[in-house]
């Protein structure tokens, strides 16, 4: 192979994709070429000065600045929409409110629960935030707070009567760093802290009945996640995912993409139906 | 249906919650790519204007090919069309006086050259060697994105490499 023809294929070589029949001839021309093996050479420098560049980070409010447009955008369309359905939106409204009438009735009685769960939405939004800074520190919190231990995964199905689904983890490639049985007002539940390879970690809470109000009004979605579907909840700093396993609620707290979450689910999903 | 592919159905519904994250699962990687070819001064206009066309254009969407490829095809489109339209020149070239070399210092730091190299060369060039370098995209992915054939994504590497080289060595880097 000659210079000229070599250096056409610099990049593909360098890059790995070439044909093994091909790279090889490329190979033993560099092998003998000083300029093109200069060449090649430059070619890791470069990418190592580009690996090297800080990674830039958009501005906290871009958001913002996005959904208002976002918002003018689609306003003159919904504008439409709602004129149409003005003239057969009274009927639904009295409807509407029927139902909220006797949602306050029922309320009323479920007053007192509602105020413990209320007092731990707000201790969990709290330490949540607190979450991928310091993760011990959360685990120690809810602890000290709601009567939490570190167990063992044997003590701990004895207090909750299931084992943690967490443990299940470990053969997906995660490690178990620690749980903890909480007594929280709505159940007693667990929390492990799982660490994945590259060190980061994250937080599970297996719980009776759904949690809502940890979350606050922070964007959500639910999608299906194979047979499974999964509230995707959007924190300040980190993604959390909650779905239905057999009979309990599993709670992922930093999760770290929407790419890990059907692993997360499918990693701690039950044989049998009761989870 | 993946789990990706119901959350983009629902943002392309309009729904809020769905769009806030598909913007956040891409914009970090759409940020740096756009910074990278539009520069500091308009990165963050660029990437408004991204996710909006991304938004806009939902529907479109036929899940033939990644999500992530599409959006990072619509936002290497935005940041090329951007410079079109406001005729600039790259940055390094609109002033130099405003680099380091200002008063005929010399760049030093290794990083600084670089900067400075790296917008000198053709916008075009600046998006195939961040894909290839920083996203470590495919060949196959860096042809989508650009919209060019497979077979010429090599030559068109070679010639970003080339051009930075040439740029580095005229601003003094020593190999």
């Amino acid at each position: 192979m000659d210079c000229m023809t070599a250096k056409g294929y610099l990049s593909d070589c360098y890059d790995g994709e070439l044909s093994p029949e091909l790279a090889m001839e490329v190979r033993l021309h560099i092998d003998r070429c000083h300029a093109c093996s200069a060449e090649l050479k430059s070619f890791g420098e470069i990418a190592r000065m580009m690996k090297d560049e800080e990674q830039s980070h958009p501005p906290q409010g871009l958001w913002g600045q996005i959904s208002d447009r976002l918002e003018e955008h689609t306003g003159i369309r919904q504008i439409r929409v709602v004129r149409m359905l003005k003239a057969s939106l009274v009927p639904v409204l009295v409807a509407c409110l029927l139902i909220s009438v006797g949602m306050w009735w029922r309320s009323r009685n479920d007053a007192l629960h509602a105020q413990s769960h209320a007092s731990l939405a707000v201790n969990m939004q709290h330490v949540l935030g607190q979450f991928p800074d310091d993760p011990v520190k959360v685990v120690d919190t809810l602890s000290e707070e709601y009567a939490g231990r570190k167990v063992s995964f044997d003590d701990a199905e004895k207090l909750l009567g299931y084992r943690p689904a967490a443990q299940r983890l470990s053969a997906g490639g995660y490690q178990l760093t620690s749980t903890h049985v909480l007594k929280m007002p709505c159940c007693t539940c667990s929390a492990s802290i799982v660490s994945r390879i590259d060190g980061s970690e994250f937080l599970i809470f297996e719980h009776n009945e759904a949690q809502p109000m940890w979350f606050g009004d922070a964007p959500s979605v639910v999608a299906k996640c194979g047979q499974k579907s999964c509230r995707c909840i959007q924190l300040p700093k980190q993604l959390a995912v909650t779905w239905l396993e057999g009979k309990r609620h599993v709670t992922v707290i930093g999760a770290a993409s929407i790419d890990e979450v059907p692993r997360l689910v499918a990693a701690m999903e039950s044989e049998s139906p009761a989870g | 249906m993946s789990l990706e592919s119901s959350l983009i159905k629902l943002a392309a519904t309009g729904d809020g919650d769905a769009q806030r994250l598909v913007y956040e699962s891409l914009k970090q990687t759409l940020h740096c790519l756009i910074l990278r070819i539009v520069g500091p001064e308009d990165v963050d206009d660029v990437t408004q204007d991204s996710f909006l066309k991304i938004f806009s254009s939902l529907h479109s969407f036929s899940f033939d090919s990644s999500f992530s490829t599409w959006a990072h095809r619509v936002a290497v489109n935005e940041s090329l069309q951007h410079l079109r339209r406001s005729k600039r020149r790259p940055a390094a070239q609109l002033d130099d006086t405003d680099m380091p070399s200002k008063a005929h210092e010399p760049i030093t730091e290794l990083q600084d050259l670089f900067h400075v190299a790296f917008e000198r060369i053709d916008p075009e060039l600046r998006a195939i060697l961040h894909l290839k370098e920083s996203n470590e995209a495919s060949y196959a992915e860096i042809a989508e994105i650009l919209g060019i054939p497979e077979g010429t994504v090599g030559s068109r590497l070679n010639r970003a490499r080339r051009e930075l080289k040439s740029q580095l060595l005229a601003l003094g880097w020593e190999e």
